[in-house]
């Protein structure tokens, strides 16, 4: 199972990209997406997923 | 577990101190200040070893705030001769922040002629000797300092004007592009240069992000702050579709546009270096229109601005910046101002204070009004490379207009008044005079109230209401900077109430604390009265609280508006 961010909301604002301990997030274009095949939902580093703690706008959920 | 980290630079050692309970809960400028106050004799020579140089991030840094990335930096100023506290985004606060670093504070001078670097990382602070980079800009020395480490580490550094000790450094901040955000005024790069550390790297591996003492109550207040941050007109929309540029033609429309050396108040060709003209330049060229300065960042008034040929020039292209080299400088073309921006980045000079003197430069006849090849030249030739003529010009305006003897000097305590005219838009220039930065218009921004309407609305041409506004916004401002957030959130703090309720919700939750919004109004003023006595100990007395004679003597076109503000009214500012 993976993370996913969803585009509508998404507002590009980054907090997520530089602190997913898989380094599973990128920028394209102006948003950010998750790479599913890299995203572990944060396990064995943080007990929830970092991006969804870190989203103001509640754009990480669960693919 | 938050510390204060010390790099003694006399004596080329480091030390971790717990942070004394009397600056516990404070953060950003409330601690640069705090700090620069109790521990920098007043009388020193801001260039000299008893000066130091403080960096902090602020009270939310490295948590999920929004906009909370801004990094606070102070010291005496080798330019106001007072305190200084200067803000940049970049990466740089959040690492210190996730490190539990409250402070780094850079004393002491080497008494060798060596260079230095200073890595910060999770087990260790080093000083290094540095010889590979001295002489290079900050664009080149970002792009071999993350090489180096093989990572984006956050990096604060000096380009040649820094090492050269100008007035005008500044200190280049990376952001997530590897390009350049500044902590622009004051000089501090000359103090971090007259310390011979030619940069600061943060390594900030293996550090999770700050986690609030009360997660679901700070998690509530994040989204809902967060939210009257896209929902403000201008945070939401005018920052992040046309930039800080939008205000070239408001400016002009209300007559407040510094022109031609601020002898007018409105520039013919606004329209060409207009927030409008540069979205369609940077759509039409394949930049990025709306650019975030840190992570985190809801508002994105950053641009990325490429040239004809759609590659990089340069991004944070700030309206004071264009302000300062399209009117006051009357260079109406862009791609001109860009190439200087990029240059004063690389080089490392306040654009603020380098337009502003290029201005003055003008008048004096060192060069023409609307040359901007010549400004990108004197850039590059003289004062990159540090020539005589440019240790002039990067000497600062007050300098130039002594050197030159040009007598419409505009300054405040010996920093270029930025942008705005405090005749046509007299809040701005209590604000001006009164500033314990010198003339500096982020430190109480009376524009959102006397032009964009925000917070209410006070006449721009008549003094009624004008010092108790700038007193109020001064007050607020110096409690926004000490909590790591971008000043633009002042925008819906005054018009929605919610923005400012969740805010100190954020706080309250973040440390387990239950401050009122009475107790962030007492931080603000106990900033301000800090900064202060420092100032009146330092020599900076209320004289010196006043605008330029020639705002009192010269009216300004279209409104023929003149400074009128007594001095005994000026000095009430301080009645709190």
């Amino acid at each position: 199972m993976a993370y996913k961010i969803v585009p509508e909301l998404c507002n590009g604002c980054g907090a997520c990209e530089s602190e997913c301990p898989s380094r599973a997030i990128t920028h394209v274009e102006k948003l950010y997406t998750i790479d599913p095949d890299k995203c572990v939902q944060c396990e064995g580093t943080y007990d929830s997923p970092m991006c969804a703690q870190l989203c103001n706008t509640d754009a990480c959920v669960q693919a | 577990m938050d510390r204060i980290v010390r790099v003694n630079m006399s004596e080329l050692t480091t030390s971790v101190e717990p942070v004394p309970a009397a600056w516990v809960g404070l953060g950003g400028r409330a601690l640069t200040s705090t700090i620069v106050a109790a521990e920098v004799p007043p009388t020193c020579h801001a260039l000299g070893p008893s000066n130091k140089l403080v960096f902090a991030p602020g009270l939310l840094s490295g948590t999920a705030a929004a906009n909370s990335g801004r990094l606070s930096c102070g010291a005496k100023s080798p330019l106001t001769g007072g305190i200084k506290e200067s803000n940049a985004g970049g990466t740089a606060a959040k690492m210190l922040a996730k490190l539990g670093i409250r402070a780094l504070i850079v004393e002491g001078q080497p008494k060798e002629d060596k260079w230095y670097s200073v890595h910060v990382a999770k087990d260790a602070i080093t000083i290094q000797e540095e010889t590979e980079l001295l002489g290079k800009g900050n664009y080149c020395l970002v792009n071999n300092v993350q090489a180096r480490y093989g990572k984006p580490v956050g990096i604060m550094s000096v380009g040649p004007a820094g090492e050269m000790k100008m007035l005008s450094a500044n200190i280049s901040v990376a952001d997530p592009e590897a390009h350049i955000r500044s902590l622009g005024r004051g000089g501090l790069g000359a103090v971090m240069g007259a310390k011979k550390i030619k940069f600061i790297s943060i390594d900030d591996t293996g550090t999770p992000p700050v986690m609030p003492k009360e997660p679901a109550k700070f998690k509530e207040a994040a989204k809902i702050f967060a939210q009257t941050l896209l929902d403000h007109p201008v945070s939401g929309q005018g920052l992040p579709t046309y930039g800080t540029d939008v205000l070239v033609n408001i400016l002009h429309e209300a007559g407040g546009l510094p022109t031609r050396n601020f002898t007018s108040g409105q520039y013919v060709d606004h329209d060409k270096i207009s927030g409008e003209t540069m979205h369609a330049t940077i759509v039409a060229r394949g930049g990025m229109p709306t650019h975030g300065c840190h992570p985190g960042c809801q508002i994105q008034c950053s641009q990325i601005y490429n040239d004809k040929d759609g590659k990089y020039l340069t991004s944070g292209f700030e309206y004071e910046t264009i302000w300062g080299l399209g009117a006051d400088c009357c260079i109406s073309d862009l791609d001109d101002i860009a190439e200087a921006d990029h240059i004063m980045d690389d080089i490392g000079v306040d654009s603020i204070e380098t337009a502003v003197m290029f201005g003055v430069a003008m008048e004096a006849g060192v060069l023409p009004f609307g040359d901007g090849k010549g400004v990108v030249r004197m850039l590059r030739e003289e004062i990159g490379k540090g020539t005589s003529l440019g240790r002039i010009l990067g000497a600062g305006t007050a300098n130039v207009g002594r050197v030159f003897g040009v007598t419409r000097v505009p300054v405040v305590k010996n920093q270029g008044i930025p942008a705005y005219d405090p005749r046509s838009v007299k809040g701005i220039g209590v604000t001006y005079a009164m500033s314990t930065m010198g003339a500096d218009h982020t430190s109480g921004y009376a524009i959102a109230t006397n032009i964009l309407s925000v917070g209410g609305h006070v006449d721009p041409l008549k003094k009624d209401g004008q010092i108790d506004l700038a007193r109020n916004l001064n007050i607020a401002t110096a409690a926004i900077d000490s909590t790591g957030m971008c000043l633009f959130i002042a925008f819906p703090a005054l018009d929605i109430p919610a923005c400012l309720t969740s805010l100190i919700d954020m706080i309250n939750a973040c440390f387990g604390i239950n401050l009122s919004g009475d107790d962030v109004t007492a931080l603000g003023k106990s900033v301000l009265k800090t900064e202060h006595a420092f100032n009146i100990a330092a020599g900076l007395t209320k004289e010196h609280d006043r605008l330029p004679e020639f705002f009192s003597l010269e009216r300004v076109p279209p409104h023929n508006a003149i400074w009128d503000f007594t001095p005994e009214e000026l000095d009430t500012y301080w009645n709190f």
